[in-house]
Formats: C-alpha cells, structure tokens, sequence
C-alpha cells in the first residue's frame, strides 16, 4: 500500500485541504473584476529558469559589433573575429551601431530562433553593487533582494506561495485541482530560488521521471502498513526543537517524494505519447576540453517537453548549466572562436533550437517562455590566461513565442572596468510575471516588491514579454520585406525585389494554385541589403500563380497572374 | 589551487584573480555571519573586504607555477612545492610592486622584502615572504578567525548561528584558535567537551542541539558500514574487490548528491556554505531515494553486489540478549541507529508499532501468529536451514524500515 491511501484515510490530515481547495477554485468565476481578470488569464503557461552556472561572459556571447574596435582592444587574447569563416554572426542589421550586437559563431540555433521572432535580448543585467561572488550574487538573484539582503526563501517560492494561496505548501499539496510538483528541478539539490522560508521548497529535484518512479516504488521506506502511521512524526514536546525542525524537513520531503513519483511518471509517459522525435543535439561538434563535448542541457528539456505536453501542470522548472566559471582557457589560444566557452554557447543554443522545434510540433510552443540566468557577467578586460575574471553585468536571453524579440538596451561602455548597469535584474522577473504569469501589477510591485527592495525602473514594464503572444509579423516584417513583384500581370518576365537585413539563404519558387513548385528561381546565400531579380516567365503558361520568397525561416507568399 | 583555481596562469600584467578571490571569500576572512552583515554603501565592497583586496592578493599570488617533478617537498605537508616562474634565481612572472590593500586590512602595503631581492627582481624567498606577509595580514583579522570557527560550529552542532551564539560560543572558540597560534585541534576539543555541547541532558528542548544534524551521505555510509563491523576487502591481498567495493560506495555517494573530494561548486558541498538551508541541501527527492538506496541494495539479501552484510549473524552476535522479545530489539536497535531513542526522547509508541508491522510482514499471516512465528524462527535459526532463512527475513524488513526512515538521516 502507498502512503497516500493511507492518508486519504485520515481525515483530520487530508480532508478540510482538499475540500477548501473545492470552494476556492468555485468561488473564481464570481469573484472581483480583478479576479476575473485573472482568471481569464491562461493559466497554463510556464516558466523555464536555465541558469549559466558560474557566471557568464556575456561580451564573448553577445558581441558589441556596434564598438568592435574597443572590443577587440579590450580582450584581444579571447575576441571573437569579425572575419573570416568563424567570424560573429551579425544578429540583425536593423539595429543602430549602440545596439549592433554580433552572436558567438556557435550560435546558429539562437540566431535561427530571432529570425522567427523567438528571442529577446535584454543588455546590461546587474542589481546595484554587483557583488563578485559566485554564491552570494546567486543567492542574490535566486532570493530577488537587494545586494545587502538576506532572505530565507526565493522569488520563485513566493510567487508560488502567492499563486496557490489559500492553499499552503507542502500540507495542501497534492490536490485534485493542482496533482504535479509546483516547480521542478533537475539535479541533487534544490535551489533557493524556490523556497517559502521554513518549509520545504516548493521545488522536487529529480533526473529522470521514470527512474525516479522505479526507485520510490521498490524501496521498502516508502513501503505503509495498514493502520499504522508509517511517518516517525517526533513527539510534540521535540517539535521546535533542532531535533524537531530537521524531522519536519525530511518528513515533509520524503512525503512529497511518496506523493509525485508516479504522477510524475505517468504525465512523462503521456507526453511520449505525443512525442514529434525531434532530434535534440548530443555533442559539441569542433574541438573543446573532454568534459565540454557532451551536451549536459538537451536530455532535460526533452523531459520537460514530454512533462509539459503530458499534462504535467508544474508552473516553473529550473536546468543549469555548469562551466562558466572561465578565468582560464576560455577560449583556445590559436582559435578564439573554439574552446569551453564556444561549447556552451553550443549546447544552449541548439538545445533551445531543439527545444522549441518540439513544443512547436505538439502545439504548446505558446505556453512556455525560457529565460537565462547568470550570477554575473565577467570583466570587460581578459585576463593573462585566455580567460576572464569575476565581473557585474551581463545580458540577459529570453525564448519563445511569448518574447517580444529584439535587443533591450545597448552595447557596454568598453572603456570601463565591469559591464554597467542598465536594467535591474527585477525588472526582467517583475514583467515576466506581470505579463507571462498574469500576477496582479500592484501585487508585483507592493507585495513580492516589498521584499525585493527598491531597484530602478521599480513599477515598469520592459519590452520583453507579449502578454496575448500574438504574432510577431511586425518584427518579421522589418527585418524581410518583398515587394510586390512588377510587372504583375505579367507575360515574359517579371522582377521580384525583396530586403533582407541579415546575412542570410534565400529561396524564391514559383507555385501553381494547388501549391506545387512549378519552378525554382534559386535557392542561395544572399548578403544583407536590397535584391532584385528578375524571373524568367516564358516557359509557364498563364494562370493563377503564386511566388514564395523564404528567406532564413521566414516565408511570404504573394500572388501572381501571367497572361500570354 | 595552482591547478584548480589557475594560480599557475596567474601573471603579473593581467593576474587571473580566481584564487586570490576565493581566498579572501572561501577559505579564509569570508563574507560574515549571513542575516547579519552591516549593509555596504560602495560598490565591490564587501564590508570584510572589497574588490580591491582580491586585485591586491592575486598580484601577490602572480608568478607561481607546479613542479611535476615531485623533486622539492614541503617538509610540514609533504606535498611538492610550488616553483617560481623564471630563469634560475630571478621571478620574472611575479608582480614586483607594492600591493596596497584596503582599510579593511588597515591599508596593509606587501611589499617584497630588498635584502630578498636579486638586484631590483623578484625572487621565490621574496615570493614566499610576500606571501607570509598575507597571510598574516588575513589572520591578524578577528573576521578571519571567527569565519574558521562558525565553520566548524555547523560541522559540529548546528546550521544555525545567532548573533547570541556569534557573541558567545563563537567568539570563545575563536579566543582558543588565536591563544593555541591557529591549531585547530585545542578548538574543536574545547567544543566537544563543553555544556553548549553537552545541552541536551541539561537544557530545554529549545536550545536542544541533539539529533540536529543531517548526515553527509560520508556521514551515512560510514555509519551504516561500521554498525555492522563491516570490512573492505583487503586493498593488498583482494586489490580487486577492494576496487570494486570502494567504487560502489563512491558512486553511491555520488549519487546521494556527494561528488566526493570533487564537489561541483568551488565553494564546497552546499551543505556546509549555502545559506539558509545548510545540510539540509542534503535532502531532495532524489538523494533522500538514494540513500533508501544505499540500505535496500547492501542490507537485503537479493539485492547485494559488491557489499555484503549479512545481518543475521551480526545480530545473533551483538543482540542476542534482547532478540526474543521484538519491542525490545527495536528499543535496543534504535538506540544505536537512531538519534532520538535515550531516556527522555525514545522513540513513540506509534514509531515502535510502525517497525514492528515491517518486523512482523512475513508472520502476520500465519496462524501461530507473527511473535510465535518469530521466536521460533530466531530459537531454531541454528538447527533448521528454513528457520535462519525466516529470521533473516524478518530481521531484513526491520533493519531496512529503521535505516530507511528520516530519523536515520539524523546524527
């Protein structure tokens, strides 16, 4: 017998939550306005955390191409070159020199995602007095404090404390209305960033959903006795003692444990049901150090693509990523576009190409938003040893189809020591749960902000995140613009033009009305900038045709008559 | 740290800072007693000290390399020493001038020593002095001293560390570290043999510091290893098994959220430096199912690999005085393995009931019932091959309910 049976059975333990769960949930529909407004709200979207662990050189991610002379002159033991093979991919020539940014080489996956409008930049992402450590900026960070604050739980805990309230963590959980972890975690440990003070996180860390299953399922710990409490709760007398405390800790985990095994399982196997076998990448291609080959990201956001489309209704999750710790060997002497840097730059982004190419074919591509963490960003100087020291801020990467995608901010000051400020981490969390998660603005701003401390742009909103997630035509529509082609009609010939603003491959075809490719005009690489080709017409007879330029992952269709 | 944190890469013109940082930050003056840090006004200061600290020490850690070799030995470790990057005598990698340190160390200047020098230019004894010169600028520094000793405090006694007990206990350990010139061994002694130490046969619950402390999953095997007088195999006699056992043991480990001697983060193992939780990173869905782990596969008899207790002849040895009578066994058992189980704090009657259902799985159905079935089981272990087969069973039930419970994850 599992230990949830047994505690169905108690009812001083399990039924007054559940049936306050009932009433709460009922009495939505005929709440305030305010509520209403939230309850309109979709309330299935979720949030991704992948966190760049040991700080991350933004300046060698996101290149300022815009200052290239200065970057270069800053950092040339471990610049990214501007020519050649390996040269920066040019993000998009749209944008002004002081927002020009160029991506890291290995960006393939990441650039591929802006030209669809998937990504958002955000520049200069700090908190007042940056702090150089490693643990105490996480913390920092995860807490969502100011740099002399010490809070015993984390942004995310809060939120979801919030989200659920009435109902309180763990006690009330699982409940018919809410079955899944409220936020889960891959690895050993879980993170501050997920905790509620006392209690235990609201975060499960786990590997893998199926051996997880398979282990709470054989061991005999996990094992009840009918009519016995299995639990080892202390005697009341020990319960505020250190005894009492450290008790109540592992109970409530290994409780947890026993309750989401196998619902964890059993959504992970209804969204493999689903599962589109998109191929997510393995390995880093070119050369780097041993450890660096393989990719450590792309096997968890499967699971959690699976989790997602599953069922699984687990508002926050969290993937690190470990290595970024670059003081040394950040870059290989002879070839500054490889190394360890190079490869996680890799493994994030092919993982997300990956990633949102599977939630696009099971349909949930517009209920998850990724956003990247980073306890700081690194020096703008390189040190001696093709690396980089502790610096203050870095960018920020936000994916999916709930961005509003281009660059916040600009290229840094290269003539000081540390990236400077130019928006408060804060905000970055404040708007997403403004305009991603639907929390109430002045809740953000009083409540969770009471905790967060004053930071600057305190109370607005960064262009960051589309709350309706509706299209991003035009986003698109700036960066690739055809005209209508002329003559049209036409008889022999007609001249299609088109503008790209990124380095990129184009393709035009000429297509009959039931689609079919009735002739290629080409399919090449174009530079950025103003094209006009002309099409030869002479061997299609008249009708009703259509021409498609796609350019990159972008795809317009324009009607076109020819009469002989 | 010349491998680990790049010090061998660190060169004067543009010094890589790693050690110098996680020096000052880490394993030495640290970042004060969370919660209780005076807030800091100036951007890169960290009120013990500030970025200027960390750029000063990595230029008196510049120029150092490692010696493969294993040819110089340091005599107090026994470790090969460090060599100075250069030609011969002279340092050329060093940064040779003066390292200004901030009002937090009373604006110390380390400056090489002349009568040191080969001409104007740095050599390994002007190198070493520089260091001495650090070193005991750091350790001159109260915040230096009381950091040390906070960290074994939590070891010791508890995660949690008042303001009350940073003014009291912590300032008396730190006391005995300077008095006893910076040996650890006269501070930990006077810890473990003091009323603070000592609370929980005298004081209130409240301040009861008994049973507080979750084991690192070292800490776990460890002890389940040793209560059972289990030996490694012979590393000179049985190299092979001895390989394997170790090996099983460290992945286990690995698994329960101990890379050991190889933590993920520079810092450490959260448990002993991520506030506020401490040890209780420890405990997650996942290593809390490993270390349940670790008893069901080296305790249960269709389970084990490379370990192997064999818990019935262990307690035919050492419990055979109280075996008969399960409530006893289980009072006596968890005595041993259980934190809370003295006079005053024994496990309840519900806990009690709850082993003895595990202990009695096997017999419950029979109709002589589950303490016949035992006694004679245990009485007759020796004569009837099914008999042993039975009570080891049942005593495998027993041992993995007991081991597999929070409690267990208690010191």
């Amino acid at each position: 017998m599992k230990r949830r049976d047994f505690i169905n059975k108690l009812p001083a333990l399990g039924a007054i939550s559940f049936a306050l769960d009932g009433i709460f949930f009922k009495s939505m529909s005929m709440a305030s306005p305010l509520q209403r407004l939230a309850a309109e709200c979709p309330n299935d979207r979720v949030l991704i955390i992948l966190q760049m662990h040991g700080g991350n050189d933004g300046l060698n991610m996101l290149i300022p191409a815009g200052d290239y002379d200065n970057y270069q002159n800053v950092r040339p033991n471990i610049a990214i070159p501007e020519n050649g093979n390996r040269k920066f991919i040019l993000l998009d020539s749209s944008l002004s020199s002081e927002r020009s940014v160029g991506l890291h080489p290995d960006m393939v996956g990441v650039k591929d995602l802006y030209d669809q409008g998937m990504v958002s930049f955000v520049q200069g992402v700090s908190y007042e007095h940056h702090n150089g450590s490693h643990f105490r900026s996480r913390d920092i960070m995860f807490m969502g404090g100011s740099s002399n604050d010490y809070i015993s739980s984390g942004w995310v805990g809060r939120y979801l404390k919030d989200h659920y309230a009435p109902l309180v963590y763990p006690d009330n959980f699982p409940n018919d209305n809410m079955k899944d972890p409220l936020a889960l975690e891959f690895g050993s440990e879980v993170s501050l960033i997920f905790h509620q003070g006392d209690n235990i996180s609201t975060g499960l860390a786990i590997d893998n959903p199926q051996q997880f299953f398979n282990l709470v399922d054989e061991l005999p710990g996990f094992d009840d006795v009918e009519g016995v409490d299995p639990r080892g709760i202390p005697p009341a007398s020990l319960s505020s003692s250190p005894y009492g405390k450290e008790m109540k800790w592992l109970l409530d985990l290994e409780q947890k444990t026993d309750q989401y095994d196998d619902r964890l399982l059993a959504v992970y196997n209804e969204g493999k049901k689903f599962d589109p076998s998109v191929t997510y990448p393995t390995t880093y291609p070119l050369s780097a150090p041993g450890g660096r080959i393989k990719n450590p990201l792309a096997g968890y956001f499967k699971i959690i693509a699976n989790l997602i489309s599953g069922g699984c209704k687990t508002k926050v999750f969290l993937v690190k990523i470990g290595g970024f710790d670059t003081h040394a060997q950040q870059v290989e002497a002879n070839d500054h576009t490889i190394g360890n840097h190079a490869a996680l730059m890799y493994h994030i982004s092919a993982t997300m190409r990956a990633f949102q190419e599977d939630l696009k074919l099971r349909s949930i591509d517009h209920r998850v938003l990724t956003v990247t963490t980073s306890e700081f960003g690194r020096r703008i100087y390189s040190n001696g040893s093709y690396g980089t020291d502790h610096g203050s801020g870095a960018p920020v990467m936000l994916f999916g189809k709930g961005v509003i995608p281009g660059v916040v901010g600009n290229n840094p000051d290269l003539s000081k020591d540390n990236v400077e400020m130019q928006v408060d981490y804060r905000q970055i969390y404040s708007s997403i749960l403004k305009e991603w998660l639907c929390v109430d603005p002045a809740k953000v701003d009083a409540e969770f902000g009471t905790i967060w401390g004053d930071y600057p742009g305190k109370g607005t909103v960064l262009p960051i995140v589309n709350p309706d997630v509706t299209s991003v035509k035009d986003f698109l529509d700036k960066r690739i613009r055809t005209s209508s082609c002329y003559p049209n009609p036409a008889s022999f010939a007609t001249t299609i033009s088109f503008n790209i603003t990124v380095d990129t491959n184009v393709e035009i075809n000429i297509l009959n009305a039931n689609g079919s490719i009735v002739k290629n005009v080409f399919n090449e690489r174009r530079g950025y900038g103003e094209h006009r080709e002309m099409v030869d017409l002479r061997d299609i007879p008249s009708g009703v045709y259509y021409y498609e330029i796609k350019a990159g992952s972008i795809k317009d269709v324009k009607k076109l008559v020819i009469l002989k | 740290m010349l491998v680990l944190l790049d010090g061998r890469l660190n060169v004067k013109g543009r010094p890589n800072e790693n050690y110098a940082r996680e020096f000052l930050e880490l394993y030495t003056i640290g970042k004060g007693l969370p919660g209780h840090v005076p807030p800091s006004t100036i951007p890169g200061d960290y009120i013990y000290f500030t970025e200027q600290d960390v750029q000063a020490a990595a230029r008196v850690f510049s120029g150092y390399d490692t010696d493969f070799t294993f040819l110089t030995i340091d005599e107090d470790t026994e470790l090969p020493r460090v060599k100075i990057k250069g030609t011969g005598t002279v340092a050329n990698q060093h940064d040779n001038d003066p390292k200004e340190f901030s009002d937090r160390f009373g604006n110390t200047v380390i400056t090489p020593d002349t009568t040191l020098l080969f001409g104007d230019k740095a050599t390994e004894a002007s190198m070493l002095d520089e260091l001495d010169q650090l070193v005991e600028m750091v350790y001159a520094q109260q915040e230096t001293v009381r950091n040390i000793c906070r960290r074994i405090y939590r070891f010791y006694v508890y995660h949690e560390i008042t303001q009350t007990i940073d003014n009291s206990i912590i300032a008396d350990m730190a006391n005995t570290f300077v008095a006893n010139n910076f040996k650890l061994q006269p501070v930990i002694m006077e810890l473990l043999q003091s009323q603070h130490f000592y609370d929980s046969a005298t004081a209130s619950v409240d301040d009861n510091n008994f049973g507080a402390l979750i084991k690192s999953p070292l800490d776990l095997v460890l002890n389940t290893l040793s209560f059972f007088e289990y030996n490694l195999p012979d590393p000179q006699t049985e190299a092979e098994q001895f390989y394997e056992v170790t090996g099983k043991i460290l992945e286990s480990m690995k698994n329960q959220g101990m890379y050991f001697l190889n933590p993920y983060d520079v810092a450490g193992y959260d448990a002993y430096f991520q506030y506020p939780l401490y040890n209780r990173n420890w405990i997650s869905a996942n290593t809390l199912t490993q270390r349940y782990k670790f008893i069901y596969d080296n305790i249960s008899i269709d389970k084990m690999e490379e370990i192997k207790i064999d818990i019935f002849p262990f307690i035919q040895q050492r419990f055979a005085s109280v075996a008969l009578n399960p409530d006893d066994l289980i009072n006596e058992l968890a005595s041993y393995l259980l934190p809370m189980s003295q006079a005053g704090t024994e496990i309840t009657t519900e806990r009690l009931n709850y082993f003895k259902s595990q202990f009695f799985v096997i017999g419950k159905g029979l109709p002589q019932g589950p303490e016949a079935f035992w006694e004679f089981s245990w009485n007759n272990a020796d004569t009837i091959p099914e008999s042993k087969e039975d009570a080891r069973g049942m005593l495998q039930y027993l041992l993995n309910a007991m081991l597999q419970s929070p409690e267990y994850q208690l010191f």
